[in-house]
């Protein structure tokens, strides 16, 4: 257990994403020692799950991966991944934080990450990075380029955990890295700031009937559309629709789905998604020109620097059809799977059916449930939304209303990666001032 | 929507003319309990899209609702859409912004009454509560009917108690207020 | 259970054999349906838009009436169960409108206090007499009869005042309708509306919506429909008719109400249920029946 003294050189950064990450590293080269907590097995989240981002077309992965790989290697961060906090006390400078280590059942000074367990795992279930549209086994690295690069098993799935039976992965591994034994484990850390930075969930539109998610293969959500067109996700980046794995011929997008909705979802914007369907309308027509593609929009609220070339560019020059219309209803022709729009050209002043072989709903960004119990953990405030609230929007955007916790990136509201990775930064100023204070004391 | 698109396209937009706009109607409309929600709406197009009755209409609902706010008060009282209206409500139900829409047509109906008058479709059947208490009537035919099919008598009407709450609503002078 | 049965206009002006089934189901079950005496109109959506104080002060009337009898009220008619549901909320959110609509029924010894519910008659089946019950009672159930349910506008928005079911893609009489045997068709414009308040402002449009719910149903395989509602019956009958006779259309769709269909897998007989002013014939359902008349 660390002594007071190092606990205000010290600083926990909960959540592993981007803005987790970019605030763990600015912290550890200010000589600050960080400890990332991440609940999920490997460091990297939402945009881990992209394929490009707006609006200079990167690979998301090659912008993340180095900065993933800089993080861990840090030799001032302790990466607690697979893990979560579970109590917070203390105040700033002095915070006392227990965390549980769940056991991967995998020793993790020896497994290589070499895949041979999961290749002999014979337990199939959903894949949660590939949002369910493929399948992982119950021993699994979340994706390729995971951070730390070890396999995990799943003890609500393992044959062996849930029924006594199996065993085979321990039986192939060459490294004789599996461990049944393992425990959960708890640990304390004694920190002097914390920087929260959990992100986000979209909002499941099935709620919204009318549109057929959930019901209609061939409706997907724009996060699950994302993993389609990956090169890495599980159909190698081939554009194939749900249904019939064939190639769609046109595509739309329908916008502010549970977003700017004073009925469902949340009545604010959530500000990403107008670029990220003219970012995923592009790389559709660069798979594939000849599909058509349609975006359904209200307004477009691209304000960014080289957001608004970027969407002209998707219509100009790629020739993806802006209309603008919020739809009544979606419907399906359960023969061939294609579905039908019926919607108002408000422009043309017409009702007008668009049919088409895929949707892709742009749903709302909102908070995760686990958000509110971190909250209650930390004693900071939610805001009326589920999202963190900070202090003052405009003096103190990234403080919370406990002194010494801060908060960054899309748990705070939605943003996109840049704003995350300056509200990554900026906490972690803030998080080695109060360090650095504390330590003077 | 650019100049150039619009001359592209062979027309230019019409546009209105605003010495002849209402700023009032608006008020009006809103200031009314069923016409309360006018200012929420955003024109994004779900309720025209949902309406069934879209495409029959002369104004679609959406517009109804910006024609409104923008105080196009004779357009608005006397187009045909607010009264092909079925009131299914499916707007309603499914508009992000909460906007009672329907209930707003009620609203402009109330006072397209007023100042248009009755549609004689709808003044038959309201003069038909006035006679007999219902908008329709139960005749001997019907009562034969029900005794065949074992039914009691159709149950009374107290005609006097609905001829007096006609009255004291106001309705008979609506009436009154001449044909349409 | 005792419930005051409110029956509108519609149904003994020309839907007595809603009312004899209806009846017939209710004796069946045990269910007491006492009428509303000197219940007037509802006060419905063609009222509504001419005048709202008229619409509020007549439903409001009539929920005084049931309150004087001190029960719930039960509606047949989804334009009844709409208006009543609609007024009972406002007058309940609204002091002032409240005070002016019982100074009129003052003049009568009346007073609305918001102490009786509205139910329609499905929602009572539903839900206060049991779906497992009911079954119990099917000693006739239908095989084989493909149906196309349709629930109305107004019992299923806005879902927020009705709080009958889900809007979208409701289930309550869906599974009602399975319990007689039969089987409820997935059809691509079930919760779209009928028509009928545009009846009175242009037949025309009317049966263009009639015609496309017809079609869709026919289009999902349905033998027959069935509603809850006199005038949505009105438009899938009469106006049906009225469709094969002007334009030589036939749809062969007979359109029951759900107790006449009830009631038939419950052992009564055609008679009993008025099935012979169904003016699509529908004695082809008979034939549907497990146990068919010898």
């Amino acid at each position: 257990m660390a002594t007071t003294d190092s606990a205000k050189a010290s600083a926990l950064v909960i959540g592993g994403g981007v803005a987790g990450i970019q605030a763990a590293t600015d912290l550890a080269n200010r000589g600050c020692k960080v400890y990332l907590v991440e609940k999920t097995p490997s460091i990297g989240g939402r945009m881990a799950q992209l394929d490009k981002t707006f609006p200079t077309l990167d690979c998301s992965m090659c912008i993340l991966a180095p900065k993933m790989i800089d993080c861990y290697r840090n030799p001032n961060v302790k990466l607690l991944a697979y893990s979560e906090v579970k109590k917070v006390s203390g105040s700033v400078g002095n915070f006392t934080v227990e965390v549980v280590r769940h056991p991967r059942y995998v020793d993790e000074a020896r497994c290589t990450g070499c895949g041979q367990c999961a290749e002999k795992c014979p337990r199939k279930v959903p894949n949660e990075f590939e949002m369910g549209l493929a399948d992982r086994k119950a021993i699994y690295m979340p994706f390729p380029q995971a951070v730390p690069r070890l396999m995990t098993i799943d003890p609500e799935n393992c044959l062996y955990l849930t029924k006594g039976i199996c065993r085979v992965c321990e039986k192939f591994c060459q490294a004789k890295a599996i461990d049944f034994d393992q425990k959960p484990e708890k640990v304390t850390l004694n920190v002097g700031a914390i920087v929260v930075a959990t992100g986000f969930n979209i909002l499941n539109p099935a709620v919204f009937k009318q549109y057929g998610y959930g019901k209609y293969k061939n409706v997907i959500t724009a996060l699950e559309f994302e993993r389609l067109i990956c090169a890495s996700g599980p159909t190698g980046g081939h554009l194939v629709r749900p249904s019939d794995g064939k190639i769609p011929r046109s595509i739309a997008f329908i916008q502010c789905v549970g977003s700017r909705d004073a009925r469902i979802g949340t009545p604010d914007c959530s500000g990403v998604c107008c670029m990220y369907a003219a970012k995923e309308s592009i790389l559709i027509k660069e798979h594939e020109p000849k599909t058509d593609v349609h975006v359904l929009y209200m307004d477009l609220r691209v304000y960014g620097k080289g957001f608004q070339t970027f969407v002209d560019r998707a219509r100009d020059e790629f020739g993806v059809k802006y209309i603008r219309s919020k739809p009544g209803e979606i419907s399906e022709d359960p023969g061939t799977g294609n579905l039908t729009i019926t919607y108002e050209d408000t422009v043309a002043r017409e009702i007008k059916k668009l049919t088409v072989e895929m949707v892709i709903l742009c749903a709302a960004l909102v908070p995760r449930s686990e958000t509110a119990e971190l909250v209650k953990m930390l004693g900071t405030e939610l805001d009326d939304y589920g999202f963190l609230k900070v202090r003052h929007p405009l003096y103190a955007p990234v403080d919370t209303s406990v002194p010494g916790i801060f908060v960054c990136g899309c748990c705070q509201g939605p943003m996109d990666v840049p704003s995350s990775v300056t509200q990554a930064s900026g906490a972690a100023a803030r998080a080695a001032e109060v360090l650095t204070r504390e330590r003077r004391a | 929507m650019n100049l150039s698109r619009c001359l592209r396209l062979g027309s230019v937009e019409e546009t209105i003319d605003l010495s002849k706009l209402d700023p009032s109607f608006k008020y009006e409309i809103a200031g009314t309990p069923e016409g309360r929600t006018l200012f929420c709406c955003y024109q994004c197009g779900t309720c025209s899209s949902s309406c069934p009755l879209s495409e029959m209409f002369d104004i679609k609902p959406h517009l109804v609702i910006r024609m409104t706010q923008l105080g196009m008060r004779e357009e608005v009282l006397s187009c045909k859409t607010i009264w092909l209206c079925a009131t299914c409500f499916n707007c309603v139900e499914r508009c992000p912004q909460k906007c009672e829409l329907s209930s707003v047509m009620f609203a402009i109906k109330n006072l397209a009454s007023k100042e248009k008058g009755v549609p004689p479709g709808l003044r038959a059947l309201v003069q038909n509560i006035y006679n007999l208490g219902r908008s329709a009537e139960v005749s001997d035919f019907e009562e034969e009917d029900r005794a065949n099919l074992k039914l009691p008598k159709t149950p009374g009407v107290d005609v006097e108690a609905i001829r007096r709450i006609l009255d004291r609503t106001g309705m008979n002078r609506l009436l009154e207020g001449g044909a349409r | 259970m005792k419930y005051a049965l409110y029956l509108g206009c519609t149904i003994p002006s020309r839907m007595n054999h809603y009312d004899a089934s209806t009846r017939r189901v209710a004796e069946g079950l045990g269910i007491e349906l006492v009428d509303l005496e000197g219940a007037g109109c509802c006060g419905p959506v063609f009222v509504r838009s001419i005048n709202r104080a008229t619409y509020v002060a007549m439903a409001a009337r009539n929920l005084a009436l049931a309150e004087r009898m001190g029960l719930d009220v039960v509606t047949l008619c989804n334009g009844c169960f709409g208006a009543l549901v609609e007024a009972r909320h406002v007058l309940k959110e609204d002091e002032r409108l409240r005070v002016e609509v019982n100074g009129i029924l003052k003049e009568e010894g009346l007073e609305f206090k918001g102490s009786s519910s509205v139910k329609h008659f499905v929602q009572v089946l539903y839900h206060d007499y049991g779906l497992s019950k009911i079954k119990s009672r099917v000693v006739n159930p239908f095989r084989g009869l493909k149906t196309a349910v349709h629930y109305g506008c107004h019992v299923l928005r806005p879902s927020e005042i009705t709080k009958f079911d889900r809007a979208e893609d409701p289930s309550l009489l869906d599974r009602l309708v399975e319990v007689t045997g039969t089987k409820s068709v997935n059809w691509l414009l079930k919760t779209m509306c009928c028509g009928a308040p545009t009846l009175a402002a242009s037949e025309e449009t009317a049966l263009q919506l009639v015609k496309m719910k017809l079609d869709s149903a026919k289009k999902a395989g349905a033998d027959c429909m069935v509603t809850i509602c006199p005038f949505c019956e009105v438009m899938f009958d009469t106006q049906q008719l009225k469709i094969a006779f002007e334009t030589g259309q036939s749809y062969d769709l007979p359109a029951l109400f759900y107790p006449q269909l009830l009631g038939l897998s419950m052992g009564l007989k055609p008679d009993d249920v008025g099935l012979g002013m169904n003016r699509i014939p529908a004695e082809k359902v008979l034939d549907f029946l497990s146990k068919k008349e010898g």
